[in-house]
């Protein structure tokens, strides 16, 4: 039995379709990774399935609700971790998770304690008291994981909640995000970072232009794709006349260059990569050095999108 | 319910973590009242003694020795005039030019030989006043003199009617020729026990309004910021309804003004002897009414312009505009100014802090509460008809 279950679910802004008839099931204790460039319409998907939006057609339903008939209960059960940090400055780290864990219903002891838990659980017990004006990029985003999860809610979705921290924090992050799993909550994750969804995903979907256009767990889905492969080539100089050559080549699927480093993303490299270096001795080019990949999340969004998760 | 105290007890929290905001709106009304109320105080009566005119030093040339002649005496003697003016005779011309040259007297007034004949005759008379340097003077002893003449000439009138000899004749028989002040006017109060205000109290009116109307101000910069910040998409993400979050918002600024409205009230009147007046009640449905409507131009302002400075920018703007117009900086602008002064929310809610001041006619303060009602409930079915077109969300 699916714990989010979204039917058919179209969102429209004036003529602009921003999710085309979207179907998804996720199920009770995954964590789903949900990927798509900006624009792509999964902020979108987010805020339907939070209930912030209405769906202009289909249907959603958060472990049986129906979030369109019955948002407020659909609510009680989620936590939401928006991408842009969104806490109180001028209220203490532990004011902050109190002040929400107070709207999610939490009275008394409970209240405290859950709070406490929270600060707890993302590190910031030690300054719970100090005003989130003194904290750093990345314990900033802890405290906003902490408003979220006061409540420890069945339903936890993350909108990239690693973006500009150091690493230190983003691994404390992707760590509570699989404790929060293993202690029952299922996760919805989006992020721009391939190797975070990769590392903690159970299942993953491809959104793009508003339409679902992969979905499996990311084994499955580089299984899909396993013919496809990367070659990185850091080389002397890159003249345009190769570039052209390469991007015009039947087998190959893309080709993306920065500074002297060129990126080709070709079906079965075994067969072509001599192809590759014919054309580059062909323009007097070098190669320092030569770097074949395996298939990842990144080379299957290009492979299906035609363009990086980042553009 | 609870939800909406969770928000309004927040959002008091976060105004009471702000130094700054606190300094502004607890700590400026009560020096803009001290810096005011003192440097302006001149201009207003004092309350408590009145207004001292100061008597008049009138000379007269009395040439008339017909029938009027013992009543202007008496007149002239009447123990009601002694406060305004003081009365000495001369018996020429001469004596009476040379003590106004000399500066010795601020009033002459010369009787003409055939004055009573000339009424009773009907024929054409007249006293001729000597008015002097004083504008104010002038004004007091002309007033008192042509109060006197309006008789002499209602008497006139009866000879022109009945004939002089008829006149003469009642003269004679029961004419009773004494000078009376008499009036079909009654002067009375239409305030209880105080005349007027003091300079003290018009700005603590004026301050206490004006800051009320920040608080509308505050709201709208709250409910802006709560956008900026991104908190709103968080709260919207809660467990409340859309409504939950606007009105735990308003009621917590709502609360804090009236923190404020306390505070300048008490601290005005053990520290600066404001009068408030005995009606506490009304007071308070004057603040709470002020607010009402400051929220709700908050609230339209929060919904057309975008961001918090803008806010702040055209909303202080409104307020010290209403302010000036109100004569809540300036008491007195002229007549235009003045009567534009009656389109503002200042204007209705200090006058009427200032008519309880000095315990006005029930009625003035009726009508002007009727007023402040009208004014809040369109501002406010204004502001709720926008919010339900444009909604809060971020």
């Amino acid at each position: 039995m699916s714990f989010i279950q979204c039917e058919n679910v179209v969102k429209r802004y004036d003529d602009l379709i921003s999710v085309d008839h979207l179907s998804l099931s996720i199920n009770k204790y995954e964590i789903f990774g949900l990927l798509g460039p900006n624009g792509a319409g999964k902020s979108t998907a987010i805020k339907m399935i939070c209930g912030l939006l209405k769906a202009d057609q289909g249907q959603i339903f958060v472990g049986g609700v129906s979030v369109k008939t019955n948002s407020i209960e659909v609510k009680k059960s989620l936590g939401l971790v928006p991408q842009e940090i969104a806490i109180y400055e001028n209220l203490s780290a532990r004011e902050n998770v109190k002040f929400f864990g107070k709207l999610y219903g939490l009275r008394g002891e409970e209240l405290n304690s859950k709070v406490d838990l929270a600060l707890e659980f993302v590190g910031l017990t030690e300054r719970k008291n100090e005003k989130p004006i003194k904290f750093s990029g990345g314990m900033k985003r802890r405290l906003n994981i902490a408003c979220a999860i006061v409540h420890q809610p069945k339903l936890i979705i993350m909108d990239e909640p690693t973006v500009g921290i150091d690493p230190q924090s983003r691994n404390h992050i992707l760590e509570s995000v699989r404790k929060l799993n293993e202690m029952g909550s299922t996760i919805i994750y989006t992020s721009h970072y391939m190797e975070e969804i990769e590392s903690i995903c159970t299942k993953v979907g491809i959104i793009d232009s508003g339409r679902l256009i992969a979905l499996g767990t990311v084994e499955e889905l580089i299984d899909q794709n396993k013919m496809e492969d990367k070659i990185t080539l850091i080389v002397d100089f890159v003249p345009n006349e190769m570039v052209f050559e390469l991007e015009i080549h039947p087998k190959i699927k893309n080709v993306s260059v920065n500074d002297q480093t060129i990126q080709v993303y070709l079906n079965s490299s075994e067969t072509y990569l001599q192809d590759i270096l014919f054309i580059l001795s062909k323009h007097d080019v070098k190669v320092h050095t030569l770097k074949r990949e395996d298939p990842n999340l990144e080379s299957l969004f290009l492979s299906l999108t035609g363009r990086s998760l980042r553009d | 319910m609870r939800n909406i105290l969770i928000i309004a007890a927040g959002e008091l929290l976060r105004f009471f973590r702000m130094r700054s905001i606190l300094l502004i709106m607890f700590g400026l009304p009560l020096l803009l009242i001290l810096i005011l109320g003192t440097a302006l105080s001149g201009v207003f009566q004092d309350s408590e003694e009145g207004y001292q005119l100061e008597v008049v030093k009138v000379t007269v040339l009395n040439g008339d020795e017909g029938v009027f002649n013992e009543m202007i005496l008496e007149f002239l003697n009447l123990p009601e005039l002694q406060p305004y003016m003081l009365v000495e005779h001369v018996d020429s011309r001469d004596e009476l030019f040379e003590q106004y040259e000399s500066g010795e007297i601020d009033y002459g007034v010369v009787i003409p030989v055939d004055f009573s004949e000339s009424v009773l005759s009907g024929g054409l008379t007249g006293w001729e006043l000597i008015e002097g340097d004083s504008n104010e003077k002038n004004i007091v002893v002309r007033t008192i003199f042509e109060t006197f003449l309006s008789q002499v000439n209602e008497m006139q009138a009866r000879v022109l009617v009945l004939g002089s000899e008829e006149v003469e004749r009642l003269f004679n028989q029961d004419l009773n020729l004494q000078f009376e002040f008499s009036s079909y006017v009654e002067i009375g109060s239409l305030h209880k026990n105080k005349s007027s205000t003091s300079a003290m109290q018009y700005y603590a009116a004026s301050m206490l309004v004006m800051f009320l109307l920040f608080s509308g101000m505050s709201a709208a910069i709250s409910l802006s910021e709560e956008k900026e910040s991104n908190t709103l998409f968080r709260l919207r993400s809660l467990p409340l309804h859309p409504n939950t979050i606007i009105l735990g918002k308003l009621i917590g600024v709502g609360a804090f003004s009236i923190l404020q409205a306390i505070l300048i009230i008490l601290f005005s009147t053990f520290v600066y002897g404001v009068d408030w007046g005995d009606n506490y009640l009304t007071v308070f449905y004057v603040i709470v009414l002020t607010i009402v409507s400051a929220a709700s131009i908050g609230i339209l302002l929060y919904s057309f312009l975008k961001s918090s400075k803008s806010i702040s920018a055209v909303y202080q703007a409104i307020i010290f505009v209403m302010t000036f117009l109100s004569g809540g900086m300036v008491p007195s602008l002229g007549e235009f100014l003045n009567s534009l002064g009656k389109f503002t929310i200042n204007y209705w809610s200090s006058n009427t802090l200032l008519r309880l001041m000095i315990e006005s006619d029930s009625t003035f303060i009726l009508n002007n509460m009727l007023v402040i009602v009208s004014i809040s409930l369109v501002l406010a079915l204004l502001a709720g008809f926008v919010y339900w077109k444009v909604g809060y969300h971020e």
